[in-house]
């Protein structure tokens, strides 16, 4: 074969144009990969270039183009040596740089997961034995102008390599991407595949740029001369690309709904593969429809890897694998027979396109996916999923860029909650910059961040409430803990505070709280004034606690104005629970006051005789236990229930008068007033005794008092009175002072004598009902036996009336006579109010015996209207009667009308019943 | 607690028979409680506070409670959760009749209903506790009101 210097200038010039597009494809995919990967993108480019050169060198090229075993494989030539053979040298730098764009292919597609280890030995398989092989087959013999390999030999046209090159790259990526699969998170379990988006598309054009240009060399150096056809292959470069380009364009853009960068990108691309094998033998307008048509073959197969779920980084698959095949089917379909100079038929040429085309695939496919497999199991292909993560520049070669580097500061902050970490502030870059203003943003962050720590840890520990309010009383989102402490967890960040008010507030209150609130956001109002009308400073609040009980606590709320811009942005409220100390005050108050109220009862009851007072409050129980019974006793004879209980209040009285215990014989006084009133009501019904409910409480917590003190008083008077006994008994000197107490009252002389009387005699469990009947008995011959003085006179009386009590043993029995010099019983009065009162007709005979029994009918008096504490209710014969009815006693009663009134009781010996003579 | 004040609870409790009813129910004589609250089947308890403190207590058979419900619901049949609506319509009603009567410087609680005779009442009024037994039909309902 001949060759011209100038044929050798041309090959260095194109096999340089082919070096130059190792620059195109380092820019394409780095552009087209995440900037965590473009430098492991950029240098396994480089890498390929260098490890492919040497592999081809020293064992691709003898297989490739040394002369021919059998059609089926070069030999000698292994590390070629030109020894001053321009054609040889220039021939062989022309073929390793189109071994090299073989190689170079594979990187864009397993970019951003293949190990760059991995990538090395896959690069020395590619070029010291798939290619080389495929490339004998093919291309066998060019060196020295003939055609040996085995295709080559049967009319396999390819011309600058869209199977050789290209399919043969294509083929071994796919069997590495179908080893080491797709990308994370390309491929989610469940949803649509994601696309990786690339980190610098500009630099990806200008790669597909330098790309197209280097093309010029590829295609128009495959003539190995500079020859006649090299500007028409030139411009069908050209034009194929620009096609590729646009039909890409033209089906693409309906299909996304936008010209998508890869339709740009891999459409030239597609196109410039597709012209690589039938460029010297079709016309410019071939060119374009194999261009075009290249676009589509690969656009339809970048969705057919996408369907199969197979993560081709760049496309380089579609592009150099599928528009590869188009490319060499397209020889057939459109190549000039004349050109090609096989001398096959159109359909004997397709054949032989097809069957290198599967034998390519067969190849190089198949030895790279047995050979990557075993080699997948001694050393992985693929990165670890850590290294993938954090991406491979810095993964495997340690080398970080400005924007991994600012990456992982927020990594770290996002992981950790760190921030106190800055971003490296890389001068003069736009990374740089903003990581500097991110660092300030931190900054400022931080120091808010430490404020409001702050403000949070006091809001903790303080241990009052302590909370902000808006203009709507709403309550910031921050407040105190024991807020809710004071509050009885009532707040709630943006809850009312009105609203907490309105339910621990009476109506009244709460109403007039919500209206001070409205002037805490009043302008107008000045701080002092806001301050002085706090209706809130220190009150008593209601919490309901759901179970019908309120929680009682006393609060103190303290307001201060947050003005923003001369505006009250907000309100502070502190609260404090005050409750023990305001508890403990009231406390100490009452217990002064309860001290000074129980002083003037001392003074009331010191005079009192401690077994007397004891008696008479146990007497006292009794009484408002009967007449409690009474009223519950749900009974219809409501007269009946008054008259049971009016003997009660009037026994109960008549003790109280003997004792002078004023604060309990007033209130039953008035409580006997009442039933007095409520025997003459017409329509008595249940609702009349409301009044008497009350009095009869009140008159419980009256004697309730007096037991209380009669209590403490008792151990005084005992000392006391061991010190001052008179050796009289105290009731004979009691019953004295009541009737010269009730005589005076009357404007009556009274002397009650009672030396004849000895107390002691009287057995002592009778002791308090004798003395009842004696203080009946005392205060009825006051009132109703003993003339007042000037009646006596006109009588022939002395003025002073005389009360003699004595008694004496008969038969082991006490017998008790009181004795008055009064006016004695008028059986004409008796009747005149029996009549008066309808317990009898008038018509009925009487006899004087008869008579006197009406005395002792509950209610009946001979008294006159005026009514007063001292008699005229008629309960007090009663009383006698009914408590001589419970010891078993006898009464008899003599009288002279005008002289006196005797009456004997018989205290029994053993219980008996009572007789009335 | 003063006599107008134990009017103001026994009319509420009355008024509310014959809103009901068009039936007047009957007060019987008040009394004082001795010892622990008298409970029957089911018992409305409504806590008093603000001006004075304390509380009431509604209490009544499941039968008079089974025929009150009948009335309303005009109906014989009467189911066991009814009763309960029943009661706590009672209670309801006449906290809020006492809230209305008592005026704005008092606080009524949210009414709580009772079932049987629990030991542990939370509500326990201070004596002196008035007792007003009601008569409704053949029926008695009990009233107790403490006010401190």
């Amino acid at each position: 074969m001949e060759t011209s210097l100038l044929d050798t200038l041309w090959i260095l010039v194109s096999g340089s144009l082919v070096f130059l597009m190792q620059a195109g494809f380092a820019l394409l995919e780095s552009g087209l990969t995440r900037s965590k990967n473009s430098i492991n993108v950029a240098i396994k480019n480089l890498t390929d270039l260098g490890v492919s050169l040497i592999a081809f060198w020293l064992f691709g090229f003898a297989l490739m183009f040394g002369p021919t075993v059998n059609g089926l494989i070069g030999w000698k030539l292994f590390a070629l040596r030109s020894g001053g053979n321009l054609w040889l040298a220039a021939f062989f730098f022309f073929q390793a740089m189109f071994c090299s764009t073989a190689a170079t292919i594979v990187s864009g597609a397993v970019a951003e997961r293949m190990r760059y280890s991995s990538y090395i030995v896959a690069t020395i398989l590619l070029s010291a034995l798939v290619y080389p092989v495929f490339g004998h087959w093919a291309w066998g013999g060019f060196l020295t102008g003939e055609t040996s390999g085995w295709l080559g030999s049967r009319g396999f046209i390819d011309f600058a390599g869209s199977t050789v090159v290209h399919s043969v790259g294509g083929w071994i990526s796919l069997a590495a991407l179908v080893i080491i699969g797709p990308r994370l998170g390309r491929f989610p379990k469940d949803g649509p595949a994601r696309s990786i988006p690339g980190s610098n598309i500009p630099m990806a054009v200008v790669g597909v740029i330098i790309l197209w240009f280097g093309w010029f060399g590829f295609n128009g150096g495959s003539t190995l001369a500079m020859n006649d056809r090299v500007p028409v292959i030139i411009t069908n470069t050209a034009l194929a690309a620009a096609a590729g380009m646009v039909g890409t364009l033209a089906l693409g853009w309906p299909i996304f709904r936008r010209p998508d960068i890869s339709l740009v990108l891999n459409g030239t691309l597609a196109g410039l593969v597709a012209i690589t094998a039938p460029v010297a033998y079709v016309s410019e307008l071939d060119s374009v429809v194999i261009g075009l048509i290249g676009g589509g073959v690969m656009l339809g197969s970048q969705f057919l890897l996408e369907r199969l779920r197979i993560d081709d980084a760049v496309g380089a698959v579609p592009v150099h694998l599928f528009a590869g095949i188009w490319g060499t089917l397209a020889v057939a379909l459109f190549g000039d027979p004349e050109l090609l100079g096989t001398g096959l038929s159109f359909g004997q040429q397709l054949l032989i396109q097809s069957q290198g085309i599967v034998v390519a695939g067969v190849w190089a496919f198949g030895l790279a996916y047995i050979f990557l497999s075993i080699f997948n199991r001694i050393s992985p292909l693929r990165v670890t999923v850590e290294h993938e993560t954090d991406g491979l520049n810095v993964a495997e070669h340690g080398a970080s860029t400005e924007i991994y580097d600012f990456f992982r500061v927020l990594e770290i902050q996002a992981t950790q909650g760190d921030m106190r970490l800055r971003a490296p502030e890389e001068p003069f870059t736009e990374v740089g910059q903003i990581a500097r203003r991110y660092n300030q943003v931190m900054d400022t962050l931080e120091t808010n961040l430490i404020a409001k720590s702050e403000y949070l840890s006091i809001l903790d520990n303080v241990s009052d409430g302590l909370l902000l309010i808006n203009e709507n009383l709403e309550i910031g989102p921050f407040f105190s803990k024991a807020t809710n402490d004071v509050l009885r967890g009532r707040a709630t960040a943006g809850g009312s505070l009105q609203e907490i008010l309105r339910h621990i507030l009476p109506e009244d209150s709460s109403s007039s709280a919500t209206d001070y609130l409205g002037l805490l956001f009043d302008p107008k109002i000045e701080n002092r004034t806001i301050k002085k009308l706090n209706p809130l400073r220190r009150r008593e609040f209601f919490f309901d606690d759901g179970s019908g009980n309120f929680d009682v606590g006393y609060l103190e709320f303290s307001f201060i104005r947050i003005t923003k811009e001369e505006n009250i942005d907000r309100v502070m409220v502190l609260v404090r629970d005050v409750t023990s100390e305001v508890k403990l005050s009231t406390a100490v108050e009452k217990a002064q006051q309860e001290t000074l109220n129980e002083m003037e009862l001392f003074y009331r009851m010191i005079h009192v005789d401690p077994q007397l007072l004891g008696d008479f409050i146990e007497a006292a129980e009794e009484h408002i236990v009967r007449i409690n019974g009474n009223l519950s006793r749900d009974t219809e004879n409501l007269l009946q229930v008054l008259n049971e209980i009016g003997t009660e209040i009037h026994s109960l009285k008549g003790d109280s008068q003997l004792l002078e215990l004023t604060f309990i014989s007033s209130p039953a006084e008035a409580f006997e007033d009442e039933i007095q009133k409520l025997r003459k009501e017409p329509g008595l019904s249940q609702e009349y005794f409301v009044g008497l409910a009350v009095r009869l409480s009140d008159l419980q917590k009256q004697i309730t008092i007096t037991r209380g003190l009669m209590e403490r008083l008792a151990s005084f008077q005992q000392s006391f009175a061991a010190q001052n006994a008179t050796g009289r008994d105290l009731l004979p000197i009691s019953l004295e002072g009541l009737a010269a107490r009730l005589g005076t009252q009357l404007g009556k002389r009274v002397r009650l004598d009672s030396d004849s009387f000895s107390p002691t005699e009287i057995p002592r469990h009778m002791r308090r009902q004798v003395r009842d009947i004696l203080v009946q008995l005392t205060r009825n011959a006051v009132y109703h036996g003993i003339e007042d003085p000037k009646e006596r006179e006109n009588r022939g009386k002395i003025a002073e009336g005389l009360i003699r009590i004595s008694s004496y043993l008969d038969e082991g029995r006490v017998v008790l006579v009181v004795r008055d010099d009064g006016r004695g019983i008028d059986a004409r009065m008796v009747r005149a109010r029996a009549l008066r009162d309808g317990l009898i007709s008038g018509k009925e005979k009487f006899a004087e015996q008869d008579l006197v029994r009406l005395l002792f009918t509950p209610g009946f008096s001979t008294a006159e209207d005026n009514e007063s504490e001292v008699a005229g209710r008629g309960m007090g014969m009663s009383v006698v009667r009914s408590t001589l009815a419970k010891i078993g006693g006898k009464l008899r009663l003599s009288s002279r009308a005008g002289e006196f009134l005797e009456i004997v009781i018989t205290l029994p010996a053993i219980e008996g019943e009572v007789v009335i003579v | 607690m003063t006599e107008q004040e134990l009017r103001i609870f026994i009319d509420v409790v009355i008024d509310y028979f014959v809103l009901l009813s068009d039936e007047s129910a009957r007060m019987g004589v008040p009394y004082i409680q001795e010892g622990k609250s008298q409970l029957l089947d089911f018992t409305g308890v409504i806590g008093i506070s603000g001006a004075r403190k304390g509380g009431i207590f509604v209490t009544a058979s499941s039968s008079m409670l089974k025929e009150l419900a009948s009335l309303i619901l005009e109906s014989d049949d009467v189911a066991p959760d009814e009763i309960l609506d029943m009661v706590g319509e009672l209670t309801n009603t006449i906290a809020g009749n006492v809230r209305r009567e008592f005026g704005s410087s008092f606080m009524i609680s949210v009414p709580i209903i009772v079932e049987g005779r629990p030991q542990d009442l939370r509500l326990q009024i201070k004596p002196p506790v008035f007792v007003v037994p009601i008569n409704w039909r053949s029926y008695q309902a009990f009233l107790s009101v403490g006010l401190e």
